[in-house]
């Protein structure tokens, strides 16, 4: 029932910060979809507030609406979802000052059967790390250890996996515009010129888009699901970022949007840097 | 001899039917459902429907269409016979929405041609409304539609069948258990009640353009495109020249109205600028333009962008909306 | 692939050399008429960083059976620090490949100094030795197999 006080809560807020003219629009969830998904909604007027919601339902990642955004915007972010905005700050692509974060703490989301997503099971950080507001819930218990370490596998078996995967893909790109994280303006798989995409949408098609993302999202993956979430050909997209973002956080001891004045781990360096699988050995470690 | 066949049957009949060519039905992948090359026995005769309809059939996400070597250009006329099994009556409509735009008017395509040709297409009435569907909104009977060569109705272990083609009714007499089955093919779509979603098409493009505000209606839209890939009659397309092995090949490819590529010029321009532009160019072509040109509007309603959509845009919603403002 | 002799098969490596340390080593080992397999194709960037690895998997794609990058040894960068971030990116990148079932054989990176002659000859040996011994490259075999 809790959610239900943290919905509750998150309303009469959002209301206060429109009465006030703190913010001129609050991006949150409306009870609006398909299966009890909830939607993401614009609110612009106080007495358009009551549609805000929060349920177990409220999936979509909604961290990219604040890229462009010109004016003063509150959002209601799960745990992910903050951690997105952190990153956003981070790379510059937001103004900490024109979000004002309502941070839920996050039970976890569900299917429409009421299981519980994927991205979820995993989930690292269920309580917001920055927030101008923290709206708790006494239901959310600290996740025990943060585990990201991945099982190693054989060489055949990663290609088996892989191949697995890939075959459901149908390259529509919906794991990228779902990602919070995947703002460029043109994405190299849209460039004409020159043009990296390969002509069929076949492994070659799929390798590159889907490592090339990979590589893009090491170190600024939040783990917020909302790729393979997305995706409706149920592509487990997120097991190449996955261990990635182990392998950076094992490496260089770095994960994405828990603070404000980190550097991400790619866009910096240390001269001992470790250097796995170089040729003739770690011969600056 | 009835017109009801056990569905033990219906698999040896599938199995007959795809000899020398392709059987592709709904099966369980898992996580979804899907339509995919497979045999009798791994495909679901059950209500589920599949996340994607099974238009890359007849018509595919990457077509090879021509071979240029040196002055020739050979025509790729290799397309297996396939046997397209468990249609619902929201992906026949479509079909029958793709065969207007595909060969009717002053063109015929001849690749699409070519696949109809060969295909046999099996259709299975819905049993029951999904979350999302909204073919009665459209007016589409969700038990019946006759595009297709053979109909079944679900009655539990068997089908009811009706065979509503020439091809359909030699393919029942491919298997001396079905030969003999006889149907009056008196039964049509029933037209069921409640608001049908509809634009007028003498609507013209400035009135609609401006008669609600666009950008406000697809706010939440992320612009993935998946929408244009899993519907029924999304039939954008454009070619691909490809260069392999000192011969040309020219390929066909799925396109999409919500990408920025789509009508991007190569002085920069792009008349279609922002994600409100692309989704608006999608609901105008699926309701007014295709019915311009065809009659039919090209939407059937498969709620299948409603349910996939990652934030949930509801093309239903948009085009009442639209019909809504056009009204006052 | 069983039918690939790999004692005759010469494998196309793709070779991405920065210009001030790796290329000039490059010379040196042909000034030094130094003997090394003809497998390589050389590609000269500005700086180990300016390579996106976004080029390393189009080179696997478009089918190259093994890729070769070489930058100046950290600490010698030209540019001072466009080393160090390729360091990050590739030791990432080459994770990644093996989590993607690619043999990790087929990618390597390395440094070279500008005065490193013999020691280019000798890389290019061992990547041409490991590459050729694993044939030719699945990737190029799947392409064009699945739906095209």
């Amino acid at each position: 029932m809790s959610m239900d006080n943290q919905a509750q809560k998150a309303k009469d807020s959002a209301k206060k910060l429109l009465a006030d003219g703190t913010v001129k629009t609050v991006i949150g969830y409306a009870d609006e979809g398909v299966d009890g998904l909830c939607v993401p909604v614009f609110i612009t007027d106080v007495k358009d507030a009551d549609r805000l919601v929060w349920t177990r339902r409220s999936v979509p990642n909604l961290a990219s609406y604040l890229i462009g955004r010109k004016e003063k915007t509150a959002i209601i972010a799960k745990s992910c979802d903050v951690r997105a905005i952190v990153n956003l700050v981070v790379e510059n692509q937001v103004k900490r000052d024109d979000v004002y974060i309502i941070g839920m703490d996050c039970p976890g989301m569900t299917d429409p059967t009421g299981a519980v997503l994927h991205a979820c099971k995993d989930c690292r950080v269920n309580t917001p790390p920055v927030f101008d507001e923290r709206i708790e819930n006494a239901d959310v218990k600290p996740v025990a250890t943060p585990d990201s370490k991945n099982a190693e596998r054989g060489l055949d078996e990663n290609l088996a996996r892989f191949t697995k995967e890939m075959e459901k893909c149908i390259l529509c790109f919906s794991c990228r515009q779902a990602c919070y994280g995947c703002y460029c303006q043109t994405c190299f798989m849209d460039r004409g010129v020159p043009d990296w995409h390969p002509e069929s949408p076949d492994m070659g098609a799929k390798m590159l888009y889907h490592l090339g993302r990979a590589m893009h999202l090491a170190g600024r993956c939040v783990e917020c699901g909302a790729c393979e979430n997305a995706c409706a050909s149920g592509v487990d997209v997120r097991y190449l970022i996955r261990e990635v973002t182990g392998f950076v956080n094992e490496l260089y001891g770095y994960d994405a949007g828990l603070s404000l004045d980190e550097e991400s781990a790619m866009l910096t360096y240390k001269p001992d840097d470790r250097e796995v699988g170089f040729l003739g050995g770690e011969t600056h470690a | 001899m009835p017109d009801v066949i056990k569905k033990e049957i219906m698999r040896k009949l599938l199995t007959k039917l795809a000899e020398g060519g392709v059987l592709v039905g709904p099966v369980d992948t898992g996580k979804v459902v899907e339509y995919k090359k497979t045999d009798a026995d791994a495909t679901l005769m059950d209500d589920r429907v599949s996340y994607k309809s099974p238009k890359e059939f007849y018509f595919p996400q990457t077509e090879k269409l021509l071979t240029f070597s040196g002055d020739e250009a050979v025509e790729n006329i290799d397309v297996p016979p396939t046997v397209i099994f468990g249609a619902k009556s929201c992906d026949l409509e479509a079909l029958r929405v793709m065969s207007a735009v595909f060969m009717e008017g002053r063109y015929a395509d001849p690749f699409f041609e070519r696949h109809m040709e060969k295909n046999i297409i099996i259709g299975v009435g819905c049993k029951a409304k999904k979350p999302g569907c909204f073919c009665d909104e459209l007016g589409l009977d969700m038990e019946f539609s006759d595009f297709c060569d053979i109909l079944l109705t679900d009655t539990g272990d068997a089908y009811k069948v009706e065979h509503l083609s020439e091809k359909g009714k030699s393919a029942l007499s491919k298997l001396p258990e079905t030969a003999d089955v006889t149907c009056d093919n008196k039964r049509t779509a029933k037209k069921p009640e409640g608001d049908a979603i509809g634009l007028s098409a003498d609507l013209e493009d400035a009135e609609l353009f401006s008669a609600v505000d666009w950008s406000e209606l697809t706010a939440t839209c992320q612009g993935c495109g998946m929408c244009t890939y899993i519907c029924p009659t999304c039939h954008c397309f454009e070619f691909k020249d490809v260069l392999k092995d000192g011969d040309i090949e020219r390929y066909r490819c799925w396109d999409s109205c919500i990408y920025p590529k789509f009508t991007l010029h190569a002085s920069g321009h792009n008349p279609r600028a922002s994600r409100a532009d692309r989704y608006r160019q999608r609901v105008l072509h699926k309701y007014l333009y295709v019915k311009k040109n065809t009659g039919f509007a090209a939407c059937t309603g498969c709620g299948r962008c409603l349910r996939s959509c990652p934030v949930g845009v509801n093309i239903k919603n948009v085009a009442k909306a639209v019909m809504e403002a056009v009204a006052k | 692939m069983s039918q690939t002799n790999t004692a005759t098969f010469t494998p196309t490596i793709v070779a991405f050399l920065c210009n001030w340390c790796s290329y000039a080593g490059a010379d040196l080992a042909g000034t030094g008429r130094q003997q090394y397999p003809p497998s390589i194709r050389v590609i000269r960037v500005p700086c180990s960083g300016r390579i996106n690895p976004i080029y390393i998997l189009k080179a696997l794609v478009d089918g190259a059976d093994g890729v070769m990058v070489s930058g100046c040894h950290p600490g010698d960068c030209h540019y001072l620090a466009g080393n160090y971030y390729a360091r990050r990116r590739f030791t990432v990148l080459k994770k990644l490949l093996t989590v993607a079932g690619v043999n990790p054989d087929r990618v390597h990176f390395t440094w070279v100094s500008a005065s490193e002659g013999a020691r280019f000859a000798q890389v290019v040996t061992e990547v041409t030795d490991k590459v050729r011994a694993l044939g030719p490259s699945e990737y190029k075999l799947q392409r064009g197999g699945d739906k095209a």
